[in-house]
């Protein structure tokens, strides 16, 4: 219960963080910010006297007058003194806030299973934590934690001098305050709930920008000519957009003013009126104080309600921060420690996969025994589910119904979730570092064997390449690196594939972006010689690599329609047959 | 940088402002200039207030006066409230606007600069700078201009009050504050731009990096491999460099500017001090000074404040200046034949002479195409074939247009494809690109037709219908793709009709095809082959293929190697005079002898 409390009360965790990663800087900081809060109350006190000074003066400087001048500037100078100390201290506890904050966010994302991390709703919520670890988000935080106790000891110090001088003035004063407090917070959880619905339409204002101004489609958008014709589009939506936003905006702002009003206009002067006329203790320097007092209690309740909605916005971005970081990720498979082994056997039974918010399953009853070291080469239509099968066996989805099993031969029988497996993806991502760290990413303890490294470099005809570039230069277009060609890059992602040792299992997911169908081919026929042991499953949709295989997999809406040899399937009068056919009869 | 280069630049900035919405810019300049003299009047009524205690208290001044002051100075407060809300509308309406039309000016630039140029990586690094934190840096301009009009308002008004109540000297002596604000400020700001313009590659690889262990794409390998804490190793360090050196200037910034005010501070106790010791001087007209002097006091430092900021933002505007200069118009005015509009649009058949054609991407030795000479019969089909780098896909680009010849030329029905405007280009020629765009974001109506929106005459349902090429998917013809939209998600293949579709739908007489269908499965991709033929047929065509088996059929086959024409023929004169055409098809037959066998054996 109180834990659950707890859970919920995000500024309180977040100063539990703080604390936590640096007290020793934190403690003081505080101390120090009450001390810069009081410091005005003073001041003003001591205006009061000037003012009583002046008032019997006689031309003398050198006198009380004097004394009480040379105090207030002294003051304020070590006010300004005070301040230059904590922001000194509050950078400190910032910079490694802010490191902390991303580690934590980054180690969580990593844990997500894929089905989640795959769904849009996903890539919001990480946008949305993202938010909450950006550094001027942190800065803001830490600066409003001090700032706010400086305020609220300087409105409780000046409250306590009104107090001494008429106890009408301060009642006055917190009840209208309080009154503008409730009208400020409302208008800014408007405003906060408005930000965040309309992330949908700022991101499509963004893909239309991206789409312009993008190197991509720039010969399209010239070809076609459709630029204008998308500018116009961006600008409609522009226009109702920034139309939303800005009612919303104005909503806020009219609120504010009202008490803006209330605070810097209307207090001093009524309260001043009622010292004068209803008060016995009237002093010209009294009617100085409490003028100037509540003037500075308005301008720093004001400052405070703002502070407030800054909290309040604050702790929303934290509760996505936490909530975030609160749930617990589903993916178990891709444990740290990966059970090594040679050649993974798999059994998939009655296995059926529905996409979240999807209506039809994309893959239907799907059994499928696959043996250690079996060559398998998975074909089918577009949509037939291939992929969806590939990452099932590689466990990065669980199946909705059925199970599937992975077991090394050796080891007997011990099931466990994280055998090592290797892939080579369609969409494999050409790291804008090294060549050394684009193929050692594939196994990161033996990133620094270069002999290694150049082993299976060569095993991809790319030796040349490589020993031209060398292993530690900076590649990709991105940071002025050496660029390669769509052929080479994808041979590069084939040895990361590769590198990776004592796997039992290796997929490719259709490598065949930028390859021929008969590079692909000659490419694919030396990796499966490299260590014919292994479990192998390709996708693909070229005959030429799928004769390779010693079993092929036709899957059509979902399901297994034929397995068996290439030779078999194609006497079969099926699936298959169809499929390629057309392929053949070509080179006939 | 010269004060007044820079100066000239905020004027002409500032006129853009004005343009982008005249009324709402009056409307936000006056509503701020008006709230400094307020402010002072408000100040020396509220002296008068405190003034007016004594003989009140004395019996010497009715209620009826305090009550008066006490309504004026309510109504003022009123006045000044008003004010600043109908600065906070017409800000940010201004804002909209003025984003709305710097951003398109912004985009049309970029559709408008010729290709090649804008695919430089120099421009490219442009672009990405401009369009980072865009509407900050931008509205920032006119918020911390204006406001520090309104400052400049705040201080003359001050000081008026200051002047006519204590003497003109102690005011003018308060402006030497002025002097060392801004000098240390204008020096912040230098260095604070110089920082971020030397750690910009880094802010690059650490988000670079970010991305990697955020991004969706990247999950799948990330995780696989376990990169996650190799990754965030990578990261750490170079953050932690790059931030601990932002907050060491951010210390120095704040430790220089403490100090300034520190003397500020002192300086105005020393005026203050002066101003009393001149005698002669009421509690009210006290008040009234301290309030003028902290005031004073606080503009100045909100205007030097400005001015740092004003800084940076005018280097980045300089960027987006240059982007919005720098256009190499994308065609060159002269055209070839000016009776083009007059010609009949359906349906001609249209011929493609290329001529001693050389291309280099550089303009210099280094060609990717040489001495291509090529005639095209009108109505006839020709296939571009090589290996990958042959030169297929830029001599695709040529005819499309979008490159210019280095040395000869490419004509189309005797005009210069890179010499027309798009309007007129549709006319002529359509195509597909090897990898054409995948719209998220609009509907999949629109990813269609976007080719030719701007003709009445279209048709869709009747062109699918008749083409074929997407079978069942009507009904979601006005969905919107993409599953981040909340749209329909279409597979490859769906993708790859769209992109045909998108081509076809414009009835031109000359159509070009970059390896049309690459990521197509088997069976579609034959089936669609043939589609085209048909849907090509009495059309002029250039399709480029690695796949020699699907070209057979066509006729007239180019052969590529390296970057010049090595053969042309047909399929059975190529394969008879055992050149490099016959090579690449017995390589590629190869692979599929052996199943021919394998069908042999079991006939059936």
């Amino acid at each position: 219960m109180l834990r659950d409390l707890y859970n919920r009360s995000y500024l309180l965790r977040m100063l539990v963080i703080l604390f936590r990663i640096d007290g020793l800087r934190g403690v003081p900081l505080l101390l120090l910010a009450v001390v810069r809060g009081v410091i005005p109350a003073v001041d003003l006190w001591i205006i009061a006297r000037i003012v009583d000074e002046l008032v019997n003066w006689n031309g003398d400087l050198i006198s009380t007058l004097g004394f009480w001048l040379v105090l207030m500037i002294g003051l304020r100078i070590v006010g300004e003194l005070v301040s230059m100390l904590i922001a000194n201290l509050g950078v400190k506890i910032r910079d490694r806030t802010d490191i902390h904050l991303k580690r934590v966010v980054f180690d969580h994302i990593g844990k997500v299973g894929l089905i989640e991390r795959e769904s849009s709703e996903y890539a919001d919520r990480v946008k949305r934590a993202n938010a909450a670890t950006d550094p001027a988000r942190i800065t803001q935080l830490l600066e409003s934690i001090p700032q706010t106790i400086s305020e609220m000891a300087g409105m409780v110090s000046v409250i306590g001098l009104l107090f001494y001088i008429f106890w009408v003035i301060p009642l006055l004063n917190i009840i209208v305050l309080t009154v503008c407090l409730v009208g400020q917070t409302r208008a800014a959880n408007l405003f906060f709930a408005s930000f965040r619905s309309q992330t949908k339409e700022e991101r499509l204002l963004e893909t239309f920008e991206q789409t312009l101004f993008s190197k991509d489609r720039a010969g399209e958008v010239r070809f076609f000519g459709f630029g204008r014709w998308l500018i116009a589009k961006w600008e409609t939506l522009f226009v109702t957009f920034s139309n939303q936003r800005r009612n919303i905006t104005n909503q806020k702002a009219r609120t504010g003013r009202v008490s803006e009003w209330a605070i810097v206009s209307f207090l001093p002067t009524v309260s001043a009126l009622a010292l004068i006329v209803l008060s016995e203790n009237v002093t010209i320097g009294n009617v100085v104080l409490a003028l100037q007092s509540t003037q500075h209690l308005s301008s720093k309740f004001y400052f405070l309600t703002f502070q407030f909605q800054a909290f309040i916005d604050t702790r929303q971005t934290l509760r996505e921060l936490f909530l975030f970081l609160d749930e617990i990720p589903h993916d178990n498979r891709f444990s740290e420690v990966q059970v090594k082994s040679k050649a993974l056997r798999i059994e998939c039974n009655d296995v059926s996969f529905t996409y979240p918010n999807q209506a039809l399953p994309a893959l239907k009853h799907v059994s499928l025994d696959i043996e250690s070291g079996e060559h398998i080469a998975i074909v089918g239509e577009n949509g037939a589910g291939k992929s969806t099968l590939v990452k099932l066996i590689m466990g990065m989805y669980t199946p909705s119904s059925g199970w599937i099993k992975v077991t090394d031969v050796e080891d007997a029988g011990d099931s466990t979730d994280a055998y090592r497996m290797s892939s080579l993806f369609q969409d494999y991502v050409k790291y804008q570092y090294t060549l050394r760290e684009n193929i050692g990413f594939g196994d990161l303890p033996h990133i620094h064997d270069s002999q290694r490294l150049m082993g299976t470099v060569a095993s991809v005809e790319l030796t040349d390449v490589v020993s031209e570039v060398g292993l530690d230069r900076q590649i990709g277009r991105e940071f002025d690196g050496i660029e390669f060609s769509g052929g080479e890059w994808q041979r590069i992602a084939l040895s990361r594939a590769l590198f990776r040792e004592d796997c039992g299992l290796i997929v490719l997911d259709e490598p065949t972006a930028a390859l021929d169908a008969f590079s692909e081919a000659k490419i694919l026929r030396g990796f499966l010689q490299i260590d014919p042991g292994r479990t192998c499953l390709f996708v693909s949709h070229r005959l030429a690599s799928v004769r390779l295989a010693d079993r092929v997999v036709v899957l059509k809406d979902g399901q297994v329609v034929e397995t068996g040899t290439h030779r078999d399937l194609l006497e079969y009068d099926g699936e298959y047959k169809r499929l390629f056919h057309s392929q053949v009869t070509p080179y006939m | 940088m010269g004060f007044w280069v820079k100066a000239k630049r905020l004027v002409r900035w500032f006129k853009e402002s004005y343009n982008a919405n005249p009324v709402m810019f009056v409307l936000f300049i006056v509503a701020v200039c008006t709230q400094g003299p307020l402010l002072a009047t408000i100040t020396v009524w509220t002296g008068r207030l405190v003034d007016a205690a004594p003989p009140y208290l004395t019996g010497s001044m009715p209620i009826y006066n305090i009550l008066q002051i006490a309504v004026t100075i309510l109504v003022l407060g009123l006045v000044l409230i008003g004010g600043s809300y109908i600065r906070t509308l017409a800000e940010g309406r201004l804002q909209d606007s003025l984003i709305l039309t710097i951003k398109r000016r912004l985009l049309h630039a970029s559709i408008e600069t010729e290709y090649l140029a804008f695919l430089s990586s120099v421009k490219q690094d442009q672009l990405k700078r401009i369009t980072s934190g865009f509407n900050m840096y931008l509205t920032f301009l006119l918020r911390e201009t204006v406001s520090s009009l309104g400052n400049t308002w705040v201080i003359i008004s001050y000081l008026t009050v200051i002047g006519l109540s204590s003497g003109w000297f102690v005011a003018l002596t308060g402006l030497i504050l002025f002097v060392p604000v801004t000098i240390v400020n204008m020096r912040l700001a230098r260095k604070e731009f110089l920082f971020y313009r030397d750690t910009s590659s880094e802010d690059r690889r650490i988000r670079y990096t970010e991305g990697l262990l955020t991004n969706t794409e990247t999950a799948k390998e990330v995780k696989l491999f376990g990169l996650g804490s190799y990754l965030m190793d990578k990261w750490e360090p170079t953050y932690r460099e790059v931030k601990r050196a932002r907050s060491s200037l951010e210390l120095v910034q704040q430790n220089w500017k403490s100090g300034i005010e520190m003397l500020a501070l002192a300086v105005s106790g020393g005026l203050l001090v002066l101003i009393i010791s001149q005698g002669d001087i009421t509690p009210g007209v006290f008040l009234v000074v301290l309030t003028a002097l902290i005031s004073i006091h606080g503009s100045l430092f909100d205007i030097s404040q400005s001015i740092s900021q004003l800084t940076s933002s005018l280097d980045r505007l300089d960027e987006v200046d240059t982007f919005l200069h720098d256009i190499q118009p994308y065609r060159i005015p002269p055209k070839v034949g000016s009776q083009r509009g007059s010609k009949s649009v359906s349906l001609r058949t249209v011929s493609i002479a290329i001529e001693d054609l050389s291309f280099s991407f550089d303009g210099g030795d280094t060609f990717v195409l040489e001495d291509i000479n090529l005639d095209i019969p009108p109505g006839s089909h020709v296939a571009l074939v090589g290996e990958n780098g042959a030169g297929k896909s830029t001599l695709i680009h040529l005819l499309m247009g979008l490159y210019r010849p280095t040395k000869g030329s490419v004509l189309i029905d005797g005009v210069r494809p890179s010499d027309l405007d798009p309007e007129e280009r549709h006319q002529i020629i359509t195509g597909i690109f090897q990898t054409f765009g995948r719209y998220h974001g609009l509907t999949l109506k629109e990813n269609i037709t976007m080719s030719s929106f701007n003709k009445s005459d279209l048709h869709l349902p009747s062109f699918l219908e008749e083409t074929d090429l997407l079978p069942n998917m009507d009904d979601k013809l006005d969905l919107i793709v993409g599953k981040e939209f909340d749209g329909v998600e279409l597979s490859g293949g769906q993708w790859q009709r769209v992109g045909l579709a998108r081509a076809m739908l414009m009835n031109t007489p000359v159509v070009v095809l970059d390896e049309p269908t690459a990521s197509l499965d088997p069976l579609a991709e034959a089936g669609l082959f043939q589609r085209f033929m048909e849907i090509l047929k009495n059309r002029t065509s250039v399709v480029a293929t690695h796949r020699l088996g699907s070209t057979k059929s066509v006729n007239d086959i180019i052969v590529l190697k390296e970057g010049q024409m090595v053969e042309r023929g047909s399929h059975t004169q190529l394969m008879q005079s055992c050149g490099h055409y016959w090579q690449m098809f017995e390589a590629q037959a190869e692979w599929y002898r052996d199943s021919q066998d394998g069908n042999q054996t079991k006939p059936g």
